[in-house]
């Protein structure tokens, strides 16, 4: 456990010191602060505009983050052939792999809950300050959803870091980033395969699109953002069956990523 | 390549495997709790499902830009150069986006059903957004509330909006004021839609219940003139047969009443007053309501009158010039007189009066 955070230790201080993190988190706040243009042309739809534009700038710059980093997090030290020296010291292959990921993973809760915080600020101001129609048009203000809704998309981007570490094992960083987006994508319509499979009339190909449906990531189940806005159930047991889910299938990307790496050889 | 090298992938596998296997009960108890999968029903759309793949996942977004660009298009074009067609289609794909975004509908409805110069007169459009609002959000109040005022004002299909407005009061959440206030439409809609006996009924529910004072007084005079419009009817019913009797019309009520048609005498009318005889309707009519009802049209065909005068700088030239203005400009109907007799109009103080005085 000891080498698992060493090496988490050390891809989080390498992690924030990379420079493309920094202009991705700059335009993550320049999309935020903007929903402030957007929400004063919206016909009184102040917080709703604000929540929906400043979640989707977090979400869509966590997953970026979690791509464009994650697909690095192996090949990077295989290619400057820091591995060697690595793996001369007493760190076995998975611990590797597992520390990479929690490296990654400390740096994103970090940076997610910075951009959360700005975001939240930013709404209890317009809150605040339109009190009574927000009242009036939402019936509420619905921080702990806003906080829940924060929590679901950082667990979305825990999986994805987990999928961009297995393409990141055994193939080049554009294929990676690649790959990973087209995982991605089917994973945010994964409700539409299983639309399929219940309406398609062969039991077998149903029976298949149901496998797909169970086996591709489901990150349709992380978007709670909706209910930042209107409210909504986001009780207890849907935070921790959606935790649970997410814990367990990063646990088999990270197991799917040391076999791959355990077979690559380095030369 | 030894035997332990060997299982050792195919341990981890077998581990991959029921992981995967173990996520499923949750999976499944996810979608238990947050109910159904909730692109299935936007999917069935093709256009806006074509969007939603476009967007993502980011669903609410994009409602957001729609609803930015509808604002934008809307607010740009002079009422004649609106298309009602595309904004429907706007709000269409903005609530398949977003169904939750009541006040998508809500304004979309309105300003669709509205007619000119404030909306675009497409009544049907705007009862079929706002219905597709209450479909998708069935506890909310506002939208039943929005689609009866309309159903009420437009369509003047009385009913309809009394049953809109009963469901709008039904809804949870909502405080005892409020349901108190929106139960009082319905029963209004009840009345004004002819339907006496249900509207007393629901001025009785409220009396009964609600907690604040004036409301029940204002229940209280409403089961007052339901009651008194019960017993005008009932008078004007023996006044007909008088006249199939005496082939002429009594000279008052209480001519009607020493004819012995009217049992008991003529009664006392619950809103105050007495009952008096309206010759040219051939009917009889309670004095205190008919005073009412004369005040209440005076005040608008004044004001109306008055606003005539703000727009175009001078009052209307004649009476049909009023009655244009107001049918045209307003959603209400030029007033009939409760007695049968006339609105007089003076074109030079733009007053109107009434060509009989009820004491």
């Amino acid at each position: 456990m000891r080498r698992i955070l060493s090496v988490a230790h050390n891809t989080f201080i390498e992690a924030i010191r990379d420079r493309v993190l920094y202009s991705l988190i700059l335009f993550a706040i320049i999309m935020i602060l903007s929903s402030l243009v957007f929400a004063s042309i919206s016909a009184e739809q102040y917080n709703k505009i604000v929540k929906d534009l400043g979640l989707t700038a977090i979400s869509i710059i966590g997953i970026l983050i979690s791509v464009f980093l994650g697909i690095g997090l192996v090949y990077k030290e295989v290619e400057r052939k820091t591995v060697y020296n690595i793996f001369s010291k007493p760190i076995k292959r998975y611990e590797f792999i597992f520390g990479k990921y929690l490296g990654l993973g400390i740096t994103l809760f970090v940076i997610t809950l910075g951009m959360a915080l700005i975001l939240f600020l930013l709404v209890l101001l317009i809150e605040i300050r339109y009190e009574g129609l927000i009242s009036f048009y939402y019936g509420g203000h619905y921080y702990a959803e806003f906080f829940n809704a924060v929590y679901f998309e950082y667990l979305e981007f825990l999986v994805v870091i987990g999928i961009a570490l297995v393409f990141s094992s055994f193939t080049t960083p554009i294929m990676s980033a690649l790959f990973t987006f087209f995982v991605i994508a089917i994973g945010r319509f994964s409700s539409d395969i299983r639309l399929f499979a219940e309406e398609v009339k062969s039991p077998l190909t149903g029976l298949f699109s149901e496998a797909v449906y169970r086996i591709i990531p489901n990150l349709e189940k992380f978007d709670v953002r909706s209910e930042a806005v209107y409210g909504g159930v986001v009780n207890p047991d849907l935070i921790l069956y959606t935790t649970v889910y997410a814990v367990i299938y990063t646990l088999a990307l990270l197991i799917l990523a040391t076999i791959i790496f355990e077979r690559k050889e380095f030369k | 390549m030894s035997v332990r090298t060997a299982i050792k992938p195919l341990i981890a596998l077998v581990i991959l495997a029921a992981l995967v296997a173990v996520s499923i009960p949750f999976q499944i108890r996810i979608d238990d709790i947050r109910g159904r999968f909730r692109s299935v029903e936007g999917s069935l759309y093709i256009s806006s499902s074509s969007l939603k793949k476009l967007s993502l996942g980011y669903n609410e977004l994009l409602a957001d830009i729609y609803w930015i660009r509808a604002l934008q298009y809307f607010g740009s074009k002079k009422p004649g150069e609106q298309n009602p067609d595309l904004l429907y289609h706007y709000f269409d794909i903005i609530t398949d986006l977003d169904p939750k975004f009541v006040n998508a509908y809500r304004y979309g409805g309105t300003f669709l059903a509205e007619p000119p110069p404030f909306g675009l007169g497409e009544t049907r459009k705007g009862i079929d957004l706002l219905d597709k609002g209450r479909r998708n959000n069935p506890e909310n109040y506002k939208l039943p509330l929005e689609e009866a005022f309309i159903y009420y004002f437009y369509p003047k299909d009385y009913e309809k909006a009394a049953e809109l407005f009963r469901e709008a009061s039904e809804k949870p959440g909502i405080s005892p004021l409020r349901k108190a206030s929106i139960t009082g439409m319905a029963a209004s809609a009840h009345a004004r839609g002819g339907n006496n006996e249900l509207s007393r009924k629901i001025w009785e529910i409220i009396y009964e219940t609600s907690p604040s004072g004036g409301r029940r007084e204002f229940a209280f005079r409403n089961i007052n003139e339901i009651d008194t419009m019960a017993l005008e009817d009932k008078l004007t019913e023996s006044l007909k047969e008088y006249v199939k009797r005496y082939g002429r019309l009594p000279s008052s009520p209480e001519d009607l009443a020493r004819s012995g048609i009217v049992k008991n005498g003529i009664p006392e009318a619950p809103v105050g007053g007495k009952f008096i005889l309206a010759p040219k309707i051939e009917a009889i009519k309670s004095s205190e309501l008919s005073k009412r009802k004369i005040q209440e049209d005076i005040s608008f065909l004044n004001a109306k009158s008055a606003r005539y005068k703000k727009l175009y700088g001078d009052y209307p030239r004649s009476p049909d010039e009023l009655r244009q203005f107001i049918e045209l400009q307003t959603t209400a109907d030029f007033p009939v007189h409760p007695l049968g007799e006339e609105y007089v109009y003076d074109p030079v103080t733009g007053k109107v009066e009434s060509s009989v005085v009820v004491d």
